[in-house]
């Protein structure tokens, strides 16, 4: 079933235009078939997780092969649309970096005949040039060894020194920390924006004495709880949960975590568009979003994923019914048109904090 | 010990493993005299020289200088100069910068300093040359340098360490003259060593030729080159004829020699062993004439010219005197007599005092 | 990069004066290879960096407090580790230069160990180390001197720990082959010239291996400054290098005609300090 519906609608797509039988008997895809597409992502862990949940399914659908590529960076996909030499079929792209993307028209329209969004949430199901692949949620985590019984399970909490005393660890970088900041001096979750950037940042003064490291790669906050360099960090939940499923001595605080989709999308000039096309399309597909949530902790996004996957990994997700209304949803649009000014202030900032 | 004596080495010994780089060695360098130590490489020379400038310790034995003993004493406070093999001139500081090092390490007041260098910059003639650095100086010039520096701080002995190999034929003649015209005229006491004999000869007034870390011989340079007392000296400095023989009795001063194949031979001595002695009867080829020329002498043997080696002003001659030995001789040039080619038969000649006595076993000291 | 240039310039000129004539047909391909691998980058990025066709890039690289400010961080941090892997190292050369064979090929092993260790790995090494469950906090925990671990990560000192022992090596190597040219016998000449140990060596030793040590400080030091992932890791976040500003522009504000600025403004502090340690060392040459 899986294999015939994109044939079906490519072949739809291309009878308007094309009306050679040949063609259409070679492939889905119009042009002799290519032998292996690129798709590139974050690498690590996560490349093993693409590779179980659908490149080894799209292997076996239409006979090409999938080179996996990372890291998953802005500033290479910009040179390599600009110089018209583009080596990624898709391309993973960050959460905040995707709106620009599009802004500066990086990126080709989703052609929603082969990409089957229906049973998506409305946040993810009509983006019109790129796919979010699923969710992710930066939230506060804690060592239970620090804390055996009662936790700060508030922003306000994490910046009381006083009754939850220990060096600390955030990430180097505006976002999130701005809105926790807001949110630990008592501005409502659903008011955060735009921020109050003066606000935000006097209450940073105030936490950033107890912050031992500003992390900057992801795996550094989950490494310095279970090191014992921190006894709280903020950090992206499946990073917590790679070392929690193992029975590292941590756990995850979803209340007023932010959570943002993760991007997809397919760099214009990709050399072969519309096998991207296709291979977004395996990844809707409720059944290997589950797999790959098993592999890495982070959920897709349709709506019936979360029936295919454990007990014990739901709790984790921040999809969860549990969990996602506790979280925060960043506005993206305001990160686009404030981040630059913003990280250069943060910049500045830390410098002060040095 | 007479108090002429500057620097004593007594019964110095060092070995370097199962090596004797210097065998109980006794030697007195007097005040003011240039005292060469010659030998091949090996024989210790250089072990001495190190032993006396303070870079190496005896395993046993004393070094004294001015009656002092320095033997553990380090090598800064010796007051010792020292003119090494390449110089050794510190090549980031100009001629001047050199030449007061030594002063500067003493601590000298910096008007003293400058006219000690003039001074010593003077004595060498390189007065003009010092801003120069010592690769901007020729290799003569900068062996100058070096000999400044090691006398520039009023040393009380002088060390040079074959300084002259480096230069070329001529130039090495012209400063070896030089440096024992100033070594002369400051009464510098000197200790010299090298292993070319004839540097020595020119140089010295005495010679210590040192073999297998001993002194073989200890004498003027006339004496170890005229009266060797061994093989060793005898083979090592300049050229020698050697005949083995047995001491076959004696008519006043001069022993009857006979050698193995039987001939007899007159050598004059102050000393003649007892009959049956084995002894060496030793002749410089320059002391061979040509029987042929007309003259007379009381030994004389017959050969063959095997090779003619004309220098100009003299020429070598090897004579096969048959049982595959061989004479050299040296003749000075001349305008007609006897011209010699590579096969002509020959006699040649000596008296009984151009000849040396060396007896066979006489090892060690003099 | 500059560092790398003048390296294998130096060789290429090497081999000019060994080998003569043929030798610039063989340079050739080394041209070609810095033309392509330097010298169009660089002034692909000093053309991004005037794509406003202004000097406005510049003027805000050299007047906002926070570039300046970062700027001469990243020269204090180079010049701190060029000096103490200085200390560290001549000592060592030194040793690899009078110590038994055994002895200098075991620390020649060790030193040149690091190179086959990538940076991330050395760094992490450090965590292991320096952090609060690391080692020495452990040991000094267990021996009793002290109740709380220590805070010996994520700060200056971490991130000059971490940079000296990348870096030394390229300070021991210049060293070294300074050393093994130096006459034994000037020395000797020295003391017994009348010099004490400790005159002769800042006299005579040392002058004369003053080319080595420009060489390796130039190297250490423009290695130095653009360093990027030590002072990230060690550093907690909080050792801000000009490098790791960069990287923020180029990838996460895409702002390249800023970061094309930045780099040209490293690039050109760069070349002025290696300039002064070319002009040293010329100096020195002359000299010895």
């Amino acid at each position: 079933m899986i294999s015939t519906r994109p044939l079906g609608a490519c072949a739809l797509a291309l009878t308007g235009f094309m009306a050679t039988l040949p063609l259409q008997a070679a492939g889905v895809c119009p042009g002799p078939k290519p032998e292996s597409i690129v798709v590139n992502a974050s690498g690590g862990a996560m490349a093993d997780a693409m590779r179980k949940a659908f490149s080894a399914d799209f292997e076996k659908t239409y006979g090409i092969k999938v080179i996996d590529t990372s890291p998953a960076n802005f500033g290479k996909l910009k040179a390599m649309v600009q110089s018209g030499n583009v080596e990624w079929t898709v391309t993973e792209i960050g959460a905040q970096d995707v709106l620009t993307a599009v802004e500066e028209g990086l990126l080709t329209k989703i052609d929603d005949t082969i990409i089957d969004r229906s049973g998506f949430p409305k946040q993810a199901k009509e983006l019109e040039y790129w796919f979010a692949k699923s969710a992710f949620s930066t939230v506060l985590a804690y060592s239970t060894k620090a804390f055996p019984d009662g936790h700060p399970s508030t922003w306000a909490e994490f910046w009381d020194v006083k009754k939850f005393p220990g060096p600390r660890s955030l990430r180097n970088h505006p976002v999130d920390n701005l809105e926790y900041a807001l949110m630990a001096d008592g501005v409502a979750p659903d008011k955060l924006y735009p921020l109050d950037l003066d606000r935000a940042f006097k209450k940073m003064d105030e936490i950033a004495p107890y912050i031992t490291v500003w992390w900057k790669a992801g795996q550094q906050p989950a490494q310095l709880l279970l090191d014992g360099e921190v006894i709280l960090a903020s950090g992206w939940n499946g990073r917590f949960y790679n070392l929690i499923k193992d029975g590292a001595p941590m756990n995850i605080e979803w209340s007023q975590g932010m959570i943002k989709l993760s991007a997809y999308g397919i760099p214009k000039g990709s050399p072969e568009p519309c096998w991207a096309q296709h291979y977004l399309g395996i990844m809707t597909d409720p059944k290997r979003q589950a797999v790959y949530a098993e592999e890495i902790g982070y959920p897709g996004l349709h709506l019936d994923s979360p029936k295919y996957v454990s007990e014990k990994l739901a709790k984790n997700l921040p999809t969860h019914s549990d969990n996602i209304g506790k979280l925060v949803w960043t506005d993206t649009v305001w990160w686009r048109d404030h981040g630059h000014e913003v990280q250069e202030r943060w910049n500045k900032w830390m410098l002060k904090h040095q | 010990m007479t108090n002429d004596t500057d620097l004593r080495l007594e019964k110095a010994f060092k070995a370097y493993g199962t090596v004797k780089a210097l065998d109980h060695v006794d030697l007195s360098v007097r005040n003011g005299e240039l005292l060469t130590i010659l030998g091949p490489s090996g024989s210790g020379k250089t072990t001495l020289l190190r032993v006396v400038a303070g870079f190496a310790e005896p395993d046993e034995g004393r070094v004294l200088l001015q009656e002092r003993d320095i033997t553990f004493l380090p090598p800064a406070k010796r007051d010792i100069g020292m003119v090494f093999q390449n110089y050794a001139l510190f090549p980031h500081m100009n001629v001047a910068e050199n030449v007061s090092f030594p002063l500067q390490m003493r601590n000298m007041a910096k008007v003293e300093i400058k006219k000690r260098v003039t001074w010593a910059l003077g004595i060498v003639e390189l007065g003009e040359y010092a801003e120069r650095l010592p690769r901007q100086l020729s290799g003569g010039q900068q062996q100058r340098v070096a000999f400044a520096r090691a006398i520039v701080f009023d040393p009380r002995i002088l060390l040079l360490d074959e300084p002259f190999g480096a230069l070329d034929r001529k130039l090495r003649e012209q400063i070896q003259l030089e440096v024992r015209r100033l070594q002369q005229q400051l009464k510098l006491t000197s200790l010299f060593v090298t292993h070319d004999q004839e540097e020595a000869l020119i140089l010295s007034d005495r010679i210590a030729v040192m073999n297998a870390g001993r002194i073989e011989q200890l004498g003027t340079p006339h004496e170890i080159y005229e009266r060797p007392i061994n093989r060793f000296v005898a083979d090592f400095i300049g050229i020698s004829n050697l005949i083995s023989g047995v001491i076959e009795g004696q008519d006043r001063s001069v022993a009857v020699v006979r050698s193995k194949d039987g001939q007899l031979f007159l050598v004059a001595a102050d000393a003649i062993p007892t009959q049956g002695t084995n002894v060496i009867v030793l002749i410089r080829p320059e002391r061979l004439v040509l029987l042929d020329d007309g003259a007379e002498r009381s030994n004389r043997l017959s050969g063959t010219v095997a090779e003619v080696i004309y220098l100009g002003q003299s020429e070598k001659l090897r004579i096969d005197i048959g049982g595959g030995r061989d004479m050299l001789m040296h003749r000075q040039s001349r305008l007609g007599g006897v011209q010699l080619e590579v096969g002509s038969t020959v006699n040649i000649g000596w008296t009984p005092e151009d000849a040396h006595l060396i007896v066979e076993d006489t090892v060690g000291q003099p | 990069m500059s560092a790398h240039i003048s390296l294998i310039d130096r060789l290429r000129r090497n081999r000019v004066i060994r080998e003569h004539g043929g030798s610039v047909a063989l340079s050739l391909p080394t041209v070609i290879f810095l033309l392509i691998l330097f010298a169009v980058p660089v002034v692909q990025l000093m053309l991004l960096s005037f794509q406003s066709g202004t000097f406005e890039h510049y003027e805000k690289a050299f007047t906002d407090e926070l570039y300046v400010t970062v700027l001469l961080n990243t020269f204090e941090i180079a010049l701190l580790v060029t000096v103490i892997s200085f200390f560290l190292a001549y000592p060592l050369a030194y040793f690899l230069i009078v110590a038994q064979p055994l002895w200098r090929n075991i620390g020649m092993f060790c030193l040149l160990m690091p190179f086959w260790t990538s940076i991330l790995v050395r760094t992490y090494a450090w965590m292991a180390i320096l952090g609060r469950r690391g080692i020495i906090n452990e040991a000094l925990l267990s021996l009793g001197i002290i109740d709380a671990p220590l805070s010996l990560l994520y700060n200056t000192s971490s991130v000059l720990i971490g940079m000296v022992h990348v870096l030394m090596p390229y300070m021991v190597f210049p060293l070294y082959a300074v050393m093994r040219r130096v006459d034994p016998n000037l020395m000797q000449a020295a003391y017994g010239l009348g010099a004490p140990n400790w005159r002769a060596f800042l006299r005579v030793y040392f002058p004369m291996t003053m080319p080595g040590v420009l060489a390796g400080a130039s190297l250490v030091f423009i290695l130095s400054m653009g360093f990027f992932i030590t002072p990230v890791l060690l550093g907690g976040g909080r050792v801000t290098m000009i490098a790791v500003l960069i990287e923020q522009f180029v990838t996460e504000l895409l702002d390249w005609e800023f970061a094309g600025a930045l780099s040209m403004a490293l690039l050109t502090f760069t070349l002025v300090v290696y300039s002064i340690f070319k002009r040293l060392m010329k100096s020195e040459r002359n000299l010895a």
